[in-house]
């Protein structure tokens, strides 16, 4: 074939591995896990721990401290931020995914095309391709 | 029955990577076996020497070639009215003949490229297409069980095999242009392309890993696990490589004007004359029962090379008949 063979790519296109969903992660699972043991009243089988934790948490639902408050936003924000990673990650895949059959696709039939066109080419000058025969 | 006098003159039986060297080697075996043989080979000194089962006669060769039969060169002379059977016949090789006014019982192996206006029958080595015609169907070896694990270098099999067609050391991992149109029309597929003792392996036009073919078994499973073989270009006496690929039943598609396009005449492949036929009979050959039939043909036809002892058989009578 006369026709400059195709580029290669300098890194595949196949879609990598969804991300793990990052809210499912471990440190999220036990920030919340921390957060709600110091905040809900405890369960505990002794009434006097059961009414320890709930004194406290009635202390804090009333007159939290400034640390408390910054705290609890902190945790809002790290669980948006987590919800809005997994969000952009299932985008990136899907993205990947159409980027992958975009490439397949338009390589193949290019691919194709350019043969097609260099067989006209041939056949125009009468060099019959040999499987025409 | 007396045995018949052949005499063997090589210029390739040094040359251990060529295919001619093989060919050459496999055929002076066979005729060991049913025939007195005598084994001259190019050289640049004289004398006798062991060469595994041969003692071969090395012949001092000046700048043109094979010397004069009158030189001093010859510590030992060729008898003129054994069967010759000559490696390469190049004119220096011509003029040897000439001299002894030889015109029968000859034959060649190579093809005259160099002395195209004398044209010495070749000897045959594709099965002969009538009863009467005499060929002889070197020994091809593999190990069978080279089909059993796939090289431990790719975590894949199924691919398609490219023995490439460039000279020198070509750095792999810029794939020759047939691999480029390969793996851009085939883009789901694995394209393992082996130069120059390594393979790179392509898929979706991105270069996926390289690792070394060390040895001939590595080579084999390669061959062996591989859905078709392409030889961009094949061996020039017989397309060894093709002929391996098709024992363990891998299709192999080769270019339509080399020696491999006679195994392939027998239904083990397809053949192609430029990049764009290439891809296109490479296409079916990808899915099956087209390939299931390609390789069941490619198995029978190559039992023609699988037995060492049919292929003594075939010198034996190849000899009787000249």
């Amino acid at each position: 074939m006369e026709q400059e063979p195709p580029r290669m790519f300098r890194m595949p296109t196949d879609p990598p591995e969804p991300l793990p969903p990052l809210s499912a992660d471990e440190s999220m699972v036990r920030l919340h896990r921390e957060w709600a043991r110091n905040h809900e009243p405890s369960r505990s089988a002794h009434f006097g721990s059961r009414l320890r934790g709930r004194a406290r948490a009635v202390r804090l639902r009333l007159s939290p401290t400034i640390t408390d408050r910054y705290m609890g936003d902190v945790v809002r924000a790290v669980d948006a931020i987590a919800r809005r990673c997994d969000e952009l990650s299932e985008r990136l895949t899907r993205l990947s995914v159409v980027t992958d059959d975009l490439a397949r696709s338009a390589s193949e039939e290019v691919t194709e095309l350019r043969t097609i066109i260099e067989q006209l080419r041939r056949h125009n000058q009468g060099t019959p391709h040999s499987s025409d025969r | 029955m007396t045995q018949p006098d052949v005499t063997i003159l090589s210029a390739s039986w040094k040359r251990r990577e060529s295919e001619l060297a093989y060919v050459t080697r496999s055929l002076a075996g066979a005729a060991s076996r049913c025939a007195a043989l005598t084994v001259f080979i190019k050289s640049d000194s004289g004398g006798i020497e062991a060469d595994g089962a041969f003692d071969v006669v090395r012949i001092q060769a000046g700048e043109h070639g094979w010397p004069e039969l009158d030189s001093t060169h010859w510590s030992q002379r060729p008898s003129a009215s054994s069967i010759w059977i000559i490696d390469e016949p190049s004119q220096d090789a011509i003029a040897l003949l000439d001299s002894l006014g030889k015109e029968n019982k000859v034959l060649t192996i190579g093809s005259s490229e160099d002395a195209p206006s004398r044209s010495l029958p070749r000897v045959l080595m594709t099965p002969a297409s009538s009863e009467n015609a005499r060929s002889f169907g070197p020994y091809v070896p593999v190990n069978p069980l080279a089909g059993a694990h796939r090289h431990t270098g790719f975590g894949f099999t199924g691919y398609i095999l490219v023995l490439t067609d460039r000279s020198g050391n070509p750095p792999v991992e810029h794939p020759t242009p047939s691999v480029a149109w390969l793996t851009s029309r085939f883009y789901g597929e694995y394209i393992v392309a082996i130069e120059d003792g390594r393979a790179a392996a392509w898929k979706g036009r991105a270069l996926r890993g390289v690792i070394d073919v060390h040895t001939r078994t590595d080579l084999w499973r390669l061959f062996a696990h591989a859905r078709v073989m392409v030889d961009l270009r094949p061996g020039p006496v017989i397309g060894r490589e093709c002929i391996e690929a098709l024992r363990f039943g891998t299709p192999i598609v080769v270019p339509a004007n080399s020696v491999a396009a006679e195994h392939v005449g027998h239904g083990g492949g397809r053949t192609y004359e430029d990049v764009g036929e290439l891809l296109e009979v490479l296409e079916p050959l990808l899915h099956e029962p087209a390939r299931e039939a390609a390789s069941r043909r490619g198995l029978e036809y190559a039992d023609f090379y699988a037995d060492p002892r049919s292929s003594v058989d075939q010198m034996a009578r190849l000899l009787q008949g000249m």
